[in-house]
């Protein structure tokens, strides 16, 4: 077994497992032994189920034996974000106040993903109750293009895996920009679906009217597939969609020709990296070559989103965790109980005045919306930073991190529009760079069919990262 | 509509903990009202924005087409 295959894309391994070319066993033993080697280097699983695993898919390549396929997933080796539940398999969301939990039921995504007849290989590292910080129990995931990086927050093991080849697709949370940001940092694609598109049951809540779950993978189709295996209706998140969900792979291969594409305006208060910024522009160059038409929009102030996020976001954060902000404080990191104690000291009218301007954010959107299909803008001002860094300064400017970094993502939680992160490249460094599309609510397939154009037509293949 | 001053002071904030039985010491409060202090700068924003035409009663349904 090679690297090769290890990084072969998700749609092919299944295409090869179901012409029996090789066993969902061997390639669970491949991404095993490699998560043996690299997992020390990197840190991105946290807990690694590998006898379950085996037997998993050991018990597939049995079914297919059998005639019987699962599905488009049929013995590929994915990955869990670890705050969504999965039975019997330890939950800690990377905290030391939930280090020993043992859910009794799989999280609707988790029981769809195995339902779809992916193997689970394990759960993934993340910052702290995904929101704010890494615990120091856990520690920093590593970047599989420079060691000395951070994967960005909070999806970070999700993203690392993917990238790494130890897993051909995995499972991430999106408050704030969580599941893209990671994904940008690490040179793969990663989706936060429409609201509700993809059910929240099981999965421990950061901001319960934000929270989204969106896969990652190396290429658009693999993101695509697997948003199909999780995407749907569910009876146990009151907030998910009641609508069947679309094939999301269904306007792959179509192209931009005639897609209008929203480009926003300069707002004041940004600032992004050169490099980025050339990235975004070569990379809406060649959506325009490639047949897209490119229009000027005005956006609302993404100051005023991010604002918006952090007052919902912290206070739902504080009202779940109340009980533990009572009795465990000291078991947060220093920067999450930070954080969480804050939510606790705004007011029921801010929150309601933060719901209400974000209702006009949404109303402005819409109104943006319906003169284009999607919207193409930078994802993050800059790539993957040193592990430690507290600050970043662009222009010469220096900004505290953590807030630079949630300049771009915030409005899509906001509205919920879907959103996808794509890779455009690589700095002279040779770190990942990306952009991101967002469409209309429930365009899912309009993001990804654009996202798909643009890789298709950006020359050359991204390439992994060298590892040992 | 005239945006709240938001006096973040660390008695404040101790009354407020107290009043919610959440544990905080004397350093913790003062930190926090640093902390918050900024965070509500921004929150002042909001109150500045027009919602006139944006309901509270419509924040859920974000999902329906």
């Amino acid at each position: 077994m090679t690297a090769d295959l290890a990084f072969a894309p998700l749609a092919d391994i299944a295409a090869r497992i179901r012409a029996r070319e090789v066993t969902s066993a061997a390639l669970a033993r491949l991404m095993l032994d490699r998560i043996a080697r690299l997992n020390p280097l990197l840190n991105c699983y946290i807990t690694v189920c590998a006898e379950r695993a085996m037997r998993q898919a050991e018990a597939l390549d049995r079914l297919l034996d059998a005639g019987t396929s699962l599905g488009p997933l049929h013995g590929v080796p994915v990955a869990v974000k670890d705050n969504i539940a999965t039975a019997g398999v330890r939950t800690t969301a990377a905290s030391r106040i939930l280090a020993d939990w043992v859910p009794e039921e799989d999280a609707t995504v988790v029981q769809r993903l195995k339902r779809a007849g992916a193997v689970i290989l394990g759960k993934t590292n993340l910052y702290e109750f995904a929101f704010g910080g890494v615990h120091e129990d856990y520690g920093e995931t590593r970047n599989p293009w420079d060691q000395t990086r951070t994967c960005s927050a909070s999806s970070s093991g999700p993203a690392c895996v993917v990238a790494a080849g130890l897993a051909y697709a995995s499972l991430g949370t999106d408050t704030g920009g969580s599941v893209r940001l990671p994904a940008a940092a690490c040179g793969i694609v990663g989706l936060k679906p429409t609201y509700g598109l993809v059910s929240r049951a099981g999965v421990l809540p950061a901001g319960y009217s934000l929270d989204h779950v969106g896969p990652f993978a190396r290429t658009v189709r693999d993101t695509a597939l697997v948003l199909n295996a999780i995407a749907g209706p569910d009876a146990r998140d009151p907030a998910g969609t009641r609508l069947p969900a679309p094939d999301a792979t269904l306007d792959l291969g179509r192209g931009v020709a005639g897609i209008r594409i929203g480009v926003p305006r300069v707002q004041a208060s940004e600032r992004i990296d050169r490099e980025m910024r050339d990235a975004c522009r070569a990379a809406l160059a060649t959506l325009e070559r490639a047949g897209a038409r490119l229009i000027e929009v005005e956006l609302p102030d993404h100051l005023l989103s991010r604002t918006i996020m952090w007052a919902i976001a912290a206070t739902e954060l504080a009202e779940s965790h109340r009980a533990y902000l009572a009795t465990r404080a000291e078991d947060y990191s220093p920067v999450v109980r930070a954080l969480v104690r804050q939510g606790a000291f705004l007011s029921g009218m801010d929150y309601v005045r933060a719901h209400r301007v974000r209702q006009k954010i949404i109303q402005d959107y819409a109104t943006v919306m319906h003169a284009v299909d999607v919207i193409a803008m930078p994802v993050v001002p800059f790539p993957a930073w040193p592990v430690g860094a507290a600050e970043v300064t662009i222009d010469g400017e220096t900004e505290e991190l953590m807030g630079a970094l949630t300049r771009y993502c915030p409005p899509f939680n906001i509205t919920g529009q879907p959103a996808v992160s794509v890779p455009c490249g690589f700095n002279r460094e040779g770190l990942p760079l990306a952009f991101q599309i967002a469409g209309r609510r429930h365009a899912d397939a309009t993001v990804l069919r654009v996202a798909e154009a643009y890789a298709e037509a950006a020359a050359g293949a991204p390439g992994w990262p060298d590892l040992p | 509509m005239p945006e709240p001053r938001y006096a973040v002071t660390p008695e404040a904030i101790r009354r407020y903990a107290a009043m919610h039985d959440i544990p905080l010491t004397e350093a913790e409060a003062a930190e926090l009202a640093t902390q918050l202090a900024g965070g509500f700068a921004g929150i002042a924003a909001l109150w500045q924005t027009d919602v006139g035409a944006a309901e509270p009663s419509v924040i859920l349904p974000i999902d329906r087409p």
